[in-house]
């Protein structure tokens, strides 16, 4: 077996354990539920009041959930980035596991490719969940084929966000050497992200900032919120194109960095 | 117990990290003042607008503060606590309760320090922009500065006591700052919202709603807000008197926290 597949496998079991995993994921599920049989008051009362051509079990139902599952599974990926790097080579046992024959990059590599697989199984099953409980208590989407199109792409969009994230994290991790320093920048981060408002004047670049970037990309561009059924998938798509492609380069951007100074520290 | 504060102030102000994040807070909050500048209208602000403006800095000790607060309330324990220093000091002959004390006082004090910085920055910076057509306020201001200063103080504290708290209680130190983050986050942008409360009130109802929605200290601040403590003609007393459970809210989590640290840490191994 390919060495980055073990250390992959063995770190997608590791992190299921983590106690903060397990708190999040719950509170996670908690507002699932809670949010599918609130659609079941909400959701009709929607269906009278807002003629504005959507299907609502996507543009209110879902949509009561985007903000926290995004935010959520951002902070799961933070956290999990900060067990997985900083306390592996705080508590050693990251020494332990460079001893083996292995490459710097298949350990780097593996890890986040094994955390990256878990983020999006995470995703998946928390928007199927939303998905699911709003058909339980409610009922189904209008159109079943639009509901897939647009859910998938939106697990995708998330999960990549998340593991932008989890990049950033492990890049942080990586980089500095004290647990103290690693825990205050990821939570600076953490915070920057998605709780400052850029100036109006460089507003413009909110996609330089990764909670920007995955906002503009749901909103897309021009008010074409992926979720909203009254505007066509692909005006969404087209418009959210070149920011999916820009995330997918920061991701493999940081990576790289990532693997470039664990190497350097290894050489040094 | 007043040497431990002294000690754990100097630490403060020895901590690159800490005078890093101070720098970040400071810079954010003095941009938020230019970025609210580039906003007036030509015509100027009206009277009670300037009124709220020149009481901004309430705002951002509670948005920017928390954060703050916790990194303080976190760093005071944690350095020590997984340095082995604090196993160090309890060997000493010293109740913990005074070493509890002596943290909880420098912490106190060095958030005052900074808000204090904050509170004169802002104004100085209030009164340059603004010029004399804010200077006939600046009574108004100082009245309702005390009572301001007290909600966002007690806002800070309570996360700030938090953060002790989860560094008493979880061993590992990343779980403890990790915990601490997780519940202001939760408490502050996912609870009270309508992800959590407001669907409390589409399959509960309006009590459950109220009774969940009045724990949280955001929501009895926006509750006061509302009711006019940034408005110029609002009586503060009465406003005070007709939301007292809101107002008491901050208080009552504050001395709750500050029992569950004392407790835990003269109980619990550290």
């Amino acid at each position: 077996m390919n060495p980055m597949l073990i250390v992959a496998k063995q770190q997608f079991s590791d992190i299921v354990r983590e106690p903060l995993v397990i708190i999040i994921l719950l509170v996670l599920i908690i507002l699932s539920f809670l949010n599918g049989a609130a659609s079941m008051s909400l959701l009709p009362l929607s269906d009278i009041q807002l003629l504005d051509g959507n299907d609502h079990f996507l543009s209110v139902g879902l949509s009561n959930t985007l903000y926290h599952t995004s935010f959520l599974l951002t902070m799961l990926s933070m956290f999990i980035g900060v067990f997985t790097i900083a306390e592996e080579r705080m508590g050693g046992s990251m020494s332990v596991l460079l001893t083996k024959p292995l490459y710097r990059r298949d350990v780097v590599g593996g890890k986040f490719a094994g955390l990256a697989l878990f983020l999006f199984l995470v995703t998946a099953m928390i928007v199927m969940l939303c998905v699911s409980s709003i058909m339980v208590f409610y009922r189904g989407p209008t159109s079943f084929g639009e509901m897939v199109l647009r859910v998938s792409s939106y697990i995708i969009v998330l999960s990549l966000s998340s593991t932008l994230t989890l990049g950033i994290s492990f890049l942080i991790g990586i980089f500095f050497k004290n647990i103290f320093e690693i825990l205050l920048f990821n939570g600076i981060f953490l915070f920057l992200d998605w709780r400052y408002t850029l100036p109006q004047a460089l507003n413009g670049l909110r996609f330089l900032i990764p909670a920007g970037l995955y906002t503009t990309i749901i909103d897309g561009v021009n008010q074409h919120y992926i979720l909203k059924t009254n505007v066509p998938y692909d005006v969404w798509l087209s418009a959210a194109m070149p920011y999916i492609l820009f995330m997918l380069f920061a991701i493999i951007a940081v990576f790289l960095f990532s693997c470039y100074v664990f190497n350097a520290q290894g050489r040094d | 117990m007043l040497i431990i504060a002294k000690k754990e102030l100097a630490g403060f102000l020895s901590n690159k990290w800490v005078l890093f994040i101070l720098a970040i807070y400071l810079t954010l909050v003095l941009s938020s003042i230019f970025s609210m500048r580039d906003q007036i209208p030509s015509d100027g602000l009206a009277d009670g607008q300037l009124f709220s403006v020149m009481l901004g800095w309430s705002k951002m000790l509670i948005y920017y503060g928390a954060i703050i607060g916790m990194i303080i309330g976190f760093t005071s324990l944690s350095n020590e606590k997984y340095g082995n220093a604090l196993s160090t000091l309890l060997a000493k002959p010293l109740y913990r309760d005074t070493i509890i004390n002596g943290k909880i006082i420098a912490c106190v004090s060095f958030l005052l320090a900074i808000f204090g910085l904050t509170i004169s920055l802002y104004i100085a910076l209030v009164l340059i922009i603004f010029g004399t057509s804010s200077a006939h306020l600046l009574l108004q201001v100082l009245n309702r500065t005390s009572i301001l200063f007290f909600i966002s103080f007690l806002y800070t504290m309570i996360f700030m006591l938090l953060a002790m708290l989860m560094s008493i209680l979880v061993k590992r130190q990343s779980l403890a700052f990790l915990l601490s983050i997780l519940s202001y986050f939760l408490t502050t942008a996912i609870l009270p919202t309508v992800s959590f409360a407001g669907n409390i009130y589409n399959v509960f109802g309006e009590q459950a709603y109220n009774f969940v929605i009045n724990l949280f200290p955001n929501y009895a601040y926006g509750i006061l807000v509302m009711q006019g403590l940034y408005d110029p003609a609002c009586d503060v007393m009465s406003l005070l008197s007709t939301n007292w459970a809101n107002f008491l809210l901050f208080p009552l989590y504050v001395v709750i926290l500050i029992v569950l640290c004392y407790v835990s840490f003269l109980r619990r191994d550290v």
